[in-house]
């Protein structure tokens, strides 16, 4: 078998790339959002379904030595930052995330994600918009859906009566084993992906706000809906942004981590270390509101292509892994 | 046969789901946010052709199927089997009604047609792309309709019927293209 030592995509799609981070770049500096790079070796974010890539230094007497985990998202050290003072920041580079492969994930991927301080979550989903007209996906009228309505509109479910078991009777015909009862997220997430997912094909922008408690992540919860303060932004079906009113309180934050902690245990996920450093920055950090961005599937949405693939100048190292 | 878990599941890969081998066809690796990884895969299951979607969480895992694709000779039916033989070994199988289906109609005697087979058995045939087959019954067609308008149907000496240009006539050989079903030419002697 030759050896495949290409690049893998169009030197168009390498050109479109440039012009997109330049563009990106003009408009935060027009903003005055502070350009900042952080570590892409440290610790591991908690997600039960994200898993971080370890690094290992082998030295002769330590020869598993852990160094440390590469970055799935800057989340935590953008964090760190904003805790420190450095005011509205945006960081535009590789994160990396084992086992993810498909025509919209890669191993290893570009995020833009950025923080303002002192704004609200209405405000940042106008900068994103804006962001979007401005690298030139079209200035189209976006379109606003909570996520309750967005079950309601196009998989005719009414969230707030449908029980667990109704849930998963509405998934079972798509599974192929059934290897035990789905929580009431999964089933969400199945719904979303068969059901939902596929009609906001049609929709050129559609804003999803308004998302279930239990999806919270990083993200408030508003006290009076009972909702997570957190959007995402579709572009013709495809998760393109997912942004948050940042939660600050230390304690809560620590309760949602020791809970991903058990549930890795429980699904025999790696075993991983409380982020103690972004635990201890939260109380110093300013009210803020953050979001992160595919970069890749953008520059997708603005070439038309079909595969992450076809925008990635390399790809068969991480796909082949 | 080992396992095989989605993030192996290849086009073309075979294994075995409820009991049934299977060839993937797609696999589409799906995953929202914040939530759980799932694949989307679809199946054909080789028996039936039938094609299957299922949709896995990431990391399940299926049995591989003892599938093999060869060629062998097709030889002859005797009313309730096909038979077939591996022109290596001379070793014969056979095949009944059901597993050859429709696929009946362009079985000629001596061609060497696709065999999958699992376990040792035969579960589907693949006949040739092109088989050449005798018209048994056509009308004459029209004298001096040179427009080729649609043509006309004609049985051939294995049961297909295909549409055909008005001027072939009854008895002569016509090559047909097995994917389609449609005449691709006359064979002259």
């Amino acid at each position: 078998m030759p050896v495949n030592w290409q690049a893998s995509c169009e030197l168009e799609a390498i050109q479109a790339r440039a012009t997109l981070n330049e563009k990106i770049r003009a408009f935060f500096q027009a903003r005055q959002v502070l350009e900042v790079e952080t570590p892409l070796i440290g610790e591991p974010v908690t997600d039960v379904f994200i898993e971080s890539f370890s690094v290992y230094f082998p030295s002769s007497s330590e020869p598993s030595k852990l160094h440390g985990f590469l970055q799935s998202s800057p989340e935590y050290y953008l964090k760190r930052l904003l805790a420190s003072g450095a005011g509205d920041i945006y960081q535009l580079g590789k994160v990396f995330r084992a086992e993810e492969s498909g025509r919209f994930h890669s191993g290893e991927f570009t995020m833009l994600e950025w923080y303002r301080v002192g704004w609200s979550l209405a405000q940042l989903i106008n900068e994103v918009l804006a962001l979007l007209d401005t690298v030139g996906l079209g200035a189209q009228e976006a379109q606003h859906f909570r996520y309750d309505e967005l079950f309601k509109q196009f998989a005719q479910l009414d969230l707030s009566t449908s029980s667990l078991s109704a849930l998963q009777a509405r998934c079972q015909p798509w599974l192929a084993n059934d290897t035990g009862a789905l929580d009431r997220d999964s089933c969400l997430d199945l719904i979303m992906t068969h059901e939902v997912e596929p009609k906001l094909s049609d929709i050129s922008i559609a804003v999803v706000t308004d998302f279930p408690a239990s999806q919270a992540a990083l993200a408030k919860i508003d006290p009076e809906r009972q909702t997570a303060c957190r959007f995402e932004v579709y572009v013709n079906g495809v998760e393109l942004a997912n942004g948050y009113d940042e939660l600050q309180d230390a304690q809560q934050l620590r309760a949602r981590f020791e809970q991903n902690l058990k549930k890795r245990e429980q699904t025999q996920k790696v075993a991983l270390p409380m982020p103690e450093a972004l635990l201890a920055a939260l109380p110093h950090m300013p009210a803020c509101v953050g979001v992160a961005l595919g970069v890749d599937r953008l520059l997708m949405a603005l070439t038309q292509k079909a595969h992450i693939q076809d925008v990635l100048s390399f790809s068969h190292y991480l796909n082949e892994y | 046969m080992g396992s095989y878990s989605t993030n192996e599941f290849k086009p073309g890969l075979k294994v075995m789901l409820d009991g049934e081998p299977c060839s993937i066809l797609e696999n589409e690796y799906v995953k929202p946010g914040k939530g759980q990884a799932f694949n989307r895969v679809k199946l054909k299951v080789l028996k039936t052709g039938r094609v299957w979607e299922k949709t896995f969480r990431s990391g399940e895992k299926l049995e591989g199927a003892d599938v093999m694709d060869t060629e062998m000779q097709y030889l002859y039916n005797d009313g309730e089997f096909f038979h077939f033989m591996d022109e290596a070994t001379f070793d014969q199988k056979q095949v009944d009604n059901d597993t050859v289906g429709e696929n009946a109609k362009w079985l000629v005697e001596q061609d060497v047609c696709g065999v999958t087979l699992f376990n040792g058995e035969i579960i589907a045939i693949t006949p040739p792309n092109f088989v050449e087959l005798e018209i048994v019954e056509t009308d004459p067609g029209l004298k001096g309709d040179t427009a080729g308008t649609g043509g006309k149907p004609a049985t051939l000496s294995t049961g297909a019927v295909v549409r055909i240009p008005l001027f072939v006539q009854q008895g002569e050989i016509i090559r047909v293209d097995t994917r389609t079903g449609e005449y691709a030419s006359r064979v002259k002697d």
